[in-house]
């Protein structure tokens, strides 16, 4: 599931990248920090069922 | 020690407690929804924020919303500050252009995560790096939110106790607007004028290009300095305007000033126990808290400056003078705060690493092992001591849960705490927290050690992750340690001598900050969903008192174990060993090539 999140991710930032300034290492830090959050919402959920 | 060294710390702690139960009262009645002083002015503004965000005020969240919440606006809390960086070559009040080849992605990263976790790790030198745009929209603006963030969900965790057979335990978004409105804004605002008073700048003028009187030319960097400093200091996020922090005469003008700062890093630490007390109807409990912070707090700057004051043996027997006289501060004064000397760089350090801010006025890295000891310990037992703002109380509330827990092992009785049943969710909760933040330490500064990487390549162009030490032996695994640790415990203080401005650290520091902070935030809301539904147990004669000298014992006693069982092996091998060699006459001094680990 995230990996398919991610990748979506990473096909919407790269049309962001058109902003000169961007690349896409500006994607692989945004989408590892997204994919961070994930992780960190599942915590949550294996929380709950503790 | 002199005299004059110890006064300034017990005028300094006096001044810490007398300010607790007012702090706390206030923070108290404001999370109850009562009255206070500043509604008059401020309610009005509360209730246009509901309004312009959505936000019913009277709605409750259980525990899982309630996180989910705190996930939710931490992601814009990164994403804002990373494009703030990334595209301030096009944006406003940046008037020496710096533009997206000052803050690589990898350091943007390594940013937006320190400051939307309150850690306020930098790679960077502010005056040379960030607009002043990026400083007051992206950086300060998070020093206020993450702020608020922790305090939040303290108080969440306190309601778990005060309430009793509910599913909620308030909600976020109410808590996170009136901390930041009724007690972040307003104490912020009066410090920024109390600093701008003393001398500290406050300007939006393009950098001042001056001669020097012996003729060579000096760039004096300029910016909206006192306002982030206020923040910087209450809301314990340490991340300063300038490289040198609060060593510098902008931001720290006089000690006075030194004075202030260390008290804003406090005030609201010690008072969230008075909160804690008065919001369970016991305040008892709340100084009991606050006692187990003071005396580990005392403990520390009382092993950290005597170690400061006696300075380096090895100077010593060259005939150095180091005893303290009226022409002298003696001891070691590598690397201290000048104009305020070894005491009040000692208590400087020892604060800034109790709480979770991270602010420095000397280096650390030039304390003597011992010294440099106390702030790496007092960080790796999770900033407990008054702490984060908020996550110094639900850190030490956790270990109290844990303390309780053993304590009812050893009599055989199930354990209470505040009237509620501590049973197996709530310890497993506080463990997970607890090791959490522990293995990240651990397994981060681990791998750094050893990782190889090809000299010239992207992740660390030095080559190994060691080759950014910048000294060898013990004092470099100490290097190594310290920055793993500033990062996972959310303290963002550099210990120094270790090159971090690489993909390699940025990325794995940056990860350190996103857990270490909200895998110990997240075990603390499921412990107050879990002790919100439990009803209260009342107190019988087989009940442990949580608000005498033996909790308050049993507590430090378990914070300094449980830290000690888990990094002391590393400890040993860095700080420790360094101490014992240094007095067999070895020192590792600074190299500026590459070094092993252990040489």
């Amino acid at each position: 599931v995230f990996g398919g999140i991610a990748t979506v991710q990473l096909w919407l930032a790269r049309c962001a990248c058109r902003i000169r300034s961007c690349s896409m290492l500006d994607v692989l830090y945004i989408a590892i920090t997204v994919a961070g959050f994930l992780a960190l919402w599942g915590v949550v959920k294996a929380c709950e069922k503790v | 020690m002199t005299s004059n060294g110890i006064l300034q710390i017990l005028v300094f702690f006096g001044l810490v407690l007398a300010a607790t139960k007012p702090v706390g009262l206030f923070m108290s009645r404001l999370f109850q929804g009562k009255w206070t002083f500043l509604h008059p002015v401020l309610r009005p503004v509360e209730r246009l924020v509901y309004r312009s965000c959505g936000v019913k005020e009277d709605a409750e969240q259980r525990w899982t919303q309630y996180a989910v919440s705190v996930l939710a606006f931490s992601v814009f809390a990164f994403l804002f500050p990373y494009a703030l960086m990334r595209l301030q070559g096009l944006l406003p009040l940046n008037p020496q252009g710096f533009g997206a080849a000052q803050v690589s992605p990898d350091q943007a990263f390594n940013t937006a995560v320190s400051f939307m976790t309150n850690t306020n790790w930098q790679w960077y030198s502010g005056e040379a790096t960030m607009s002043y745009l990026v400083q007051m929209a992206g950086l300060a603006v998070q020093n206020f939110l993450s702020a608020a963030v922790g305090i939040a969900a303290a108080i969440a965790l306190i309601r778990g106790f005060a309430r009793h057979e509910t599913d909620t335990i308030g909600n976020f978004w109410v808590d996170l607007t009136r901390t930041t409105l009724y007690v972040l804004i307003p104490i912020s605002l009066v410090s920024a004028l109390v600093l701008v008073a003393q001398g500290a700048i406050q300007n939006f003028h393009p950098y001042a290009v001056v001669k020097t009187l012996e003729g060579a030319t000096q760039t004096i960097a300029q910016g909206p300095v006192a306002s982030q400093e206020a923040i910087k200091q209450l809301g314990t996020n340490g991340g300063g305007f300038f490289n040198a922090n609060s060593g510098h005469p902008f931001e720290s003008p006089t000690a006075f000033t030194n004075l202030v700062a260390m008290f804003l890093i406090f005030v609201l630490g010690a008072g969230l126990t008075y909160t804690f007390g008065d919001m369970v109807k016991d305040t008892r409990q709340g100084w009991a808290l606050f006692w187990a912070m003071a005396v580990m707090f005392l403990m520390g700057v009382f092993v950290a400056y005597p170690s400061e004051q006696a300075g380096n043996p090895m100077l010593a027997k060259l005939g150095v003078e180091s005893a303290a006289t009226g022409a002298q501060s003696g001891g070691n004064m590598e690397g201290k705060e000048t104009r305020f000397g070894i005491a009040s760089s000692a208590l400087f350090a020892t604060v800034t690493t109790d709480a979770s801010c991270g602010a420095v006025n000397s280096w650390h890295d030039s304390y003597t092992p011992l010294g440099g000891l106390v702030p790496l310990f007092n960080m790796q037992t999770d900033e407990v001591i008054f702490g984060g703002v908020g996550s110094g109380l639900y850190g030490m509330l956790l270990y109290a849960i844990v303390g309780v827990f053993i304590a009812g092992l050893m009599v055989g009785r199930t354990p209470e705490y505040i009237g509620k049943k501590i049973q197996r969710k709530e310890v497993t909760m506080a463990l997970l927290a607890i090791l959490a933040t522990a293995l990240l330490i651990l397994v981060f500064s681990a791998i750094s050690v050893v990782i190889p990487f090809a000299k010239g390549g992207y992740w660390n162009p030095a080559g190994p992750a060691v080759a950014n030490l910048g000294n060898s032996g013990p004092h470099g695994l100490s290097e190594v340690l310290y920055a793993f640790t500033s990062g996972s415990e959310n303290n963002g203080s550099a210990f120094g001598g270790i090159t971090v401005n690489t993909p390699w650290y940025d990325l794995t520091i940056g990860l350190c900050m996103l857990f270490g902070r909200f895998l110990f935030m997240i075990p603390a809301l499921a412990v107050a969903g879990s002790l919100a539904r439990k009803k209260v147990v009342p107190t019988s004669a087989g009940t442990l008192p949580t608000h005498g000298p033996l909790f308050v014992g049993l507590l430090v006693g378990t914070v300094i174990v449980v830290g000690a069982l888990t990094f002391f092996p590393a400890l040993s091998l860095g700080p420790i060993v360094e101490h014992f060699l240094m007095h067999e006459g070895t020192l590792f001094s600074m190299v500026l090539g590459p070094f092993p680990i252990w040489s």
